[in-house]
């Protein structure tokens, strides 16, 4: 037999809780801690970053130059663009508005393969030229070991932070999927708070990822 | 003070034009950092790129992620991430400088 969704869903209260308001924030609290363990994930790379910089401080600022501006400028607005749909489907589905949700997920998603895509045509122009990670380097350009490093890090940071842009695709597919499906609604719709949370964390990181590789020269 | 226990107070939400001050506010530090860029600070460059940058994410965080309207222990739980960050990179960076 096949179940139906209800027309609207309600908050169901699971049996630990008194009351929704705190079943609620305790799935927030838990997703504040999931996200400081995912903050911690990238602090190992961002302190290894910090590490060669202070010692092979002018090759890094070389390799800076070698890096797309256009690219890393035009992802961190669509990153910032993206972060603002996330926000706007909470705003809407609070207000009952749940084809405006439905829309700006689907342009969060869009945004997120634009991001995608670009991150993409950069790696491929980077394999062209033989900037590639750890020991398969081979740009001539910047034959120094300094270099190799900074793009070797490039590709750890930035790779990781595409994973997690894939992976936020995937909770916002099943986020526009229980939109669609009244699954998520203006009473219940805690899932889609958390889903915003954790791409807006993914836009945090890339925050800081641009002027690492794109911006700081010297 | 805001009660602990309190949770009705999360339930205090962003208004839409928070968010859209927010997002211009976003687009023209964006503006500001690639501006500055291509005026060549010297090395004071990367830095004000970076303290741009905390404060974008600072937005983001407050803002986006409503962290404003959180409860204290959230609100904790966040600081205390970025801390340690920030930590173990002055440690690493104090480390190499004074090797």
């Amino acid at each position: 037999m096949i179940e139906h969704a209800p027309q609207h869903a309600e908050a169901r209260l699971e049996v630990q809780f008194e009351d929704l308001a705190k079943q609620e924030h305790a799935a927030r609290f838990g997703m504040w801690v999931f996200l400081g363990s995912e903050l911690l994930l990238f602090a190992g790379l961002f302190g290894l970053y910090t590490a060669y910089r202070a010692t092979h401080s002018a090759e890094f600022g070389e390799a800076v130059h070698h890096n797309a501006l256009w690219i890393g400028t035009t992802n961190t607005v669509i990153l910032i663009c993206s972060s603002f749909t996330v926000a706007w489907s909470i705003h809407a589905i609070r207000g009952g508005r749940e084809r405006t949700t439905t829309l700006m997920l689907l342009l969060t998603m869009l945004f997120g393969t634009a991001f995608l895509v670009l991150k993409g045509v950069e790696y491929s122009q980077h394999f062209r030229e033989g900037i590639l990670p750890g020991r398969h380097y081979a740009f001539a350009e910047l034959p120094g070991h300094g270099a190799q490093l900074f793009f070797t890090l490039y590709y750890f940071m930035t790779g990781l932070h595409a994973i997690h842009m894939i992976a936020g695709l995937g909770v916002m597919t099943w986020l526009v999927r229980r939109v669609i499906a009244r699954r998520i609604t203006r009473s219940s719709h805690t899932a889609l708070e958390l889903g915003g949370l954790y791409w807006h964390l993914v836009d945090g990181i890339w925050i800081f990822l641009w002027p690492l590789f794109y911006l700081a020269t010297r | 003070m805001k009660d602990e226990h309190d949770v009705s107070a999360e339930r205090a939400h962003t208004s839409g034009a928070r968010y859209v001050a927010a997002l211009i506010g976003l687009l023209c530090l964006t503006g500001t950092s690639l501006g500055l860029h291509f005026a060549q600070l010297g090395a004071a460059g990367t830095f004000v790129a970076l303290a741009i940058a905390a404060v974008k994410v600072l937005i983001v965080a407050l803002v986006f992620m409503e962290l404003i309207e959180s409860m204290a222990a959230t609100r904790f739980v966040a600081t205390v991430a970025v801390v340690f960050v920030a930590l173990l990179c002055l440690g690493i960076l104090g480390d190499v400088a004074f090797r």
